[in-house]
């Protein structure tokens, strides 16, 4: 794919932020190169027109404009190549090339009959796509697909994959659904990829004897034209990522904040779990068997491709307004006295502090007791202790000693509805999912499904892009909350 | 095409099994021809003290797993389940709890029963197998050893012992080497009455259940009979008898292990000769768990896990391999097919 302009702006972010150097990382730059990246690299991994919404904003660009203002006083060895290049883009977004449209009808027709797969490596951008070519193509003729769909067994006669490959999956190439791939890149970036065995003592080292080869569309770019940084991966920088969404992120430093993990999720959302030992939600795997496919799995096991379920309409905690509705007349009373502990705890540890209150606990021969169960017991999320001791430690601490085996009782209670519901509402999923088309949901990343009169509300299921390693103190009201960061962090 | 198979005896590779489709007949593909033999390859591995690993990279995962398993009960279904195993299965009830759940073969009928132990009258070995309640007497049969083959032992326990049992009438031999002429022709099996009532684990697979269960239940294969003047139609299932496909208490000769179960009953006497990790998933939660067991590992290059399964495995290859000895697969490997293989000592 030749486009002079965009070859310009391109190479010219590149070679602005090998200038940049270290100051890259500076906060002051951070916006201004993630903004600018968003743009060129949705032009490249969409082929869609330059100024479509879907890539491009107009608004965003004028806030870069305004922001750039302060370039000249806080860095003006930088500042002629920063509005340089951010004069290049507005020309760039005006142009009325169909980049998409023009790859489309140069392409060789596939040999065989059948249905051509257009692989886009962002999901985000295959609604868009896929509109831009309902105009002109049907869905029997092209399919607008993610990587994820070409691990099924069906084949294509032809694939037609947008950008360099190693954007893409190496099982794209190794683990072909089809005999024919053409890949569409920019002619200046070099776009190869590793091939090779995977096992160390693999029996067949030739790559010939591997299959056909891809042809590339693009024409061999001009000796000396590459600038090195070409070759390199579009590396998702972990740092970047979750370090935006954490700054919005609304953490809690009392004694009530939880510790919990950053998830970021398709349709750029995002959204924090608690991290705390036995917590857990609900998942979509599929890869288990269907009548395992929805279950619930520790937080710490959930990895990207999984799918997540969250509220996203109804007040509350899902499983909570199920397990009242099994606790019936008595959900009342073992809330109350839930809420009353808690609160009793909870002001106990304001007066002192975790630590004290936790020395205070061992005393009363609570062993688990250390600053992490502490603002576990404290959260809504917990229900009760795990031994009876520890629990009975806290009723004397809070001045509730002489309820300490009623209240258990109710919270045992409350624990077995919990547990209940969690049963009837994997059932209500498991029925929703076995009529659902989940290629769909493989496809864009979420979906929705509408819960019954006696759970009310809705749940999304959202795909799992990433995953912190690091974890955060965030306010309980903040957990399982989806949310979009104002600012998504962008591939290099 | 055959190979030779355990104890010298020749072993059948289905070369002429047919895929059936309304009717239609097409020779099975090159693709599963070699999975067949590369899990009747491990199969035949006898080395004491050594355990095989293969391990196969593929574009698609579809039925490896399936003709794999085929591989491994053909070349040992040659084993009879005769006096040479007579010894080790002593051995291994007189280790069985007392109150296992059992059945009992006696003439045309199977009776349910709970394991009383062993005791020794003049010199003889004996079983008890409690076959009736305590409230009628709890009748107590008392096996001899040399008749041990008609104990096996449960799948589902035995909450209740009946007053008076007569047992279930199981189907003659007759009718049942009847039912079963699609696997013994397919197999070349010397005695089908053997193979389709004596329980014996010869391979375990360890994947998604209900994938599996489709693939090895849902295709129709097909053998010529010259008896029948043309084709005796079967699945995968009627030759690879897996325990979770049939009714209770049927024999069977592979077991399917589910990647999501959690834990799983393994007694010595159960290892299987091959374990086929069907998906890189199942692979790494389990790798450990049959330490004396050659082992196939089936990675699709499109699973989530399938870098980190092959990292594991070439990890297990530089440390773990002995020597330089490979499993050799009779077939030639397919296209886009990676295999790897290699042996460690001290198993």
């Amino acid at each position: 794919m030749s486009h002079p302009a965009l070859r310009s702006f391109y190479l010219g972010l590149n070679a602005f932020a090998r200038r940049l150097g270290e100051t890259a990382e500076d906060d002051y730059w951070t916006p201004y190169l993630r903004q600018l990246r968003r743009y060129r690299f949705g032009l490249c991994a969409s082929l869609l027109p330059p100024g479509h919404s879907a890539i491009y904003s107009e608004d965003a660009i004028h806030q870069l404009s305004t922001y750039l203002r302060r370039v000249d006083t806080i860095y003006p060895t930088f500042a002629q190549a920063a509005h340089g290049l951010l004069a290049e883009v507005r020309p760039l977004a005006r142009g009325e090339e169909h980049p998409l449209l023009d790859v489309l009808t140069t392409l060789d027709a596939p040999e065989e009959s059948g249905q051509i797969a257009l692989l886009i490596s962002d999901l985000r951008l295959i609604p868009a796509v896929a509109a831009e070519l309902e105009p002109y193509t049907s869905p029997n003729e092209i399919e607008v697909v993610s990587a994820i769909q070409l691990r099924r067994a069906r084949c294509y006669a032809q694939i037609v994959v947008i950008g360099p490959a190693y954007w893409h999956p190496a099982y794209v190439f190794d683990a072909p659904r089809s005999r024919h791939i053409d890949v569409v890149r920019p002619e200046w970036l070099k776009g190869r990829r590793e091939t090779g065995p995977v096992f160390v003592g693999s029996a067949r080292r030739s790559a010939a004897e591997r299959w056909p080869p891809v042809r590339p569309l693009a024409v061999a770019p001009p000796a000396g034209a590459l600038e090195e940084d070409d070759e390199r991966l579009p590396d998702i920088n972990r740092g970047d990522l979750f370090a935006e969404a954490f700054r919005e992120a609304p953490i809690e430093r009392g004694p009530e904040g939880v510790s919990a993990r950053l998830f970021l999720l398709a349709g750029e959302h995002a959204v924090f779990l608690e991290a705390t030992e036995g917590s857990s939600v609900h998942v979509i795997d599929m890869e288990e068997d269907v009548a395992a496919q929805v279950k619930r799995m520790p937080v710490g096991d959930i990895e990207p491709g999984m799918f997540i379920l969250l509220r996203t309409r109804g007040g509350g905690d899902y499983v909570v307004s199920v397990a009242d509705r099994l606790l019936g007349d008595d959900a009342a009373r073992c809330r109350s006295i839930q809420r009353l502990w808690k609160e009793r705890l909870r002001e106990v540890v304001r007066r002192s502090n975790l630590s004290n209150v936790c020395t205070k606990l061992r005393g009363l021969k609570c062993s688990k007791a250390d600053e992490s169960n502490l603002r576990y017991w404290m959260s809504e999320r917990n229900i009760r202790t795990g031994r009876y001791e520890d629990f009975a430690a806290i009723m004397h601490l809070v001045g509730l000693d002489r309820h300490a085996r009623e209240y258990w009782d109710a919270m045992g209670r409350i624990d077995a509805a919990h547990r209940r519901a969690g049963f009837e509402i994997r059932d209500l999923l498991l029925r929703q999912i076995g009529e659902t088309n989940l290629v769909e949901l493989e496809r864009v990343g979420l979906m929705d499904f509408e819960l019954s009169e006696s759970v009310g509300g809705s749940l999304t299921a959202f795909r799992v892009e990433d995953a912190s390693a690091e974890t955060r103190t965030v306010s309980p009201a903040s957990l399982h909350r989806p949310f979009q960061p104002r600012s998504t962090p962008w591939r290099r | 095409m055959s190979e030779e198979g355990v104890n010298g005896r020749k072993s059948v590779l289905p070369a002429d099994l047919y895929l059936s489709n309304a009717g239609e007949k097409a020779a099975l593909p090159e693709w599963s021809r070699f999975f067949v033999s590369a899990g009747s390859s491990l199969a035949s591995r006898m080395e004491a003290g050594y355990r095989y690993t293969t391990g196969v990279a593929l574009p698609i995962s579809a039925y490896a797993a399936a003709f794999a398993a085929l591989g491994i009960v053909a070349a040992r279904s040659s084993i009879p389940p005769g006096p040479e195993n007579l010894g080790e299965y002593v051995e291994f009830l007189r280790g069985l709890p007392i109150d296992s759940a059992v059945f009992v073969r006696s003439g045309n009928r199977k009776l349910k029963g709970l394991f009383r132990g062993v005791r020794t009258d003049n010199g003889l070995k004996l079983f008890g197998v409690q076959l009736e309640d305590r409230s009628s007497g709890g009748l107590t049969r008392w096996i001899p050893a040399a008749q041990a083959m008609s104990i096996e032992v449960a799948d589902t326990p035995v909450k209740k012992l009946p007053k008076r049992q007569k047992g279930q009438i199981v189907v003659s031999k007759r009718e049942l080497v009847q039912q079963n002429r699609f696997a013994g022709l397919a197999l070349a099996l010397g005695d089908v009455y053997d193979f389709v009532t004596y329980s014996r684990l010869e391979c375990t697979i360890v994947g998604v259940a209900s994938r599996l269960n489709e693939e090895i239940t849902a295709i129709t294969l097909s053998v010529k009979s010259s008896s029948h003047g043309g084709f005796l139609d079967g699945t995968l299932q009627h030759l690879l008898r897996i325990r979770e496909f049939l009714r209770p208490g049927q024999a069977y000769r592979s077991v399917v292990v589910s990647t999501g179960t959690q834990s799983e009953k393994l007694t010595q006497a159960e290892a299987p000769a091959v374990v086929i990790f069907d998906g890189a998933t199942g692979f790494l939660k389990r790798r450990n768990d049959w330490g004396n067991s050659h082992r196939l590992v089936v990675l699709d290059r499109t699973e989530r896990h399938f870098e980190e399964a092959v990292a594991v495995l070439n990890q297990e290859y530089v440390q773990n391999r002995a020597d330089d000895r490979k499993v050799q697969v009779s077939e030639r490997v397919p296209r886009g097919v990676e295999l790897m293989s290699f042996r460690e000592s001290g198993r």
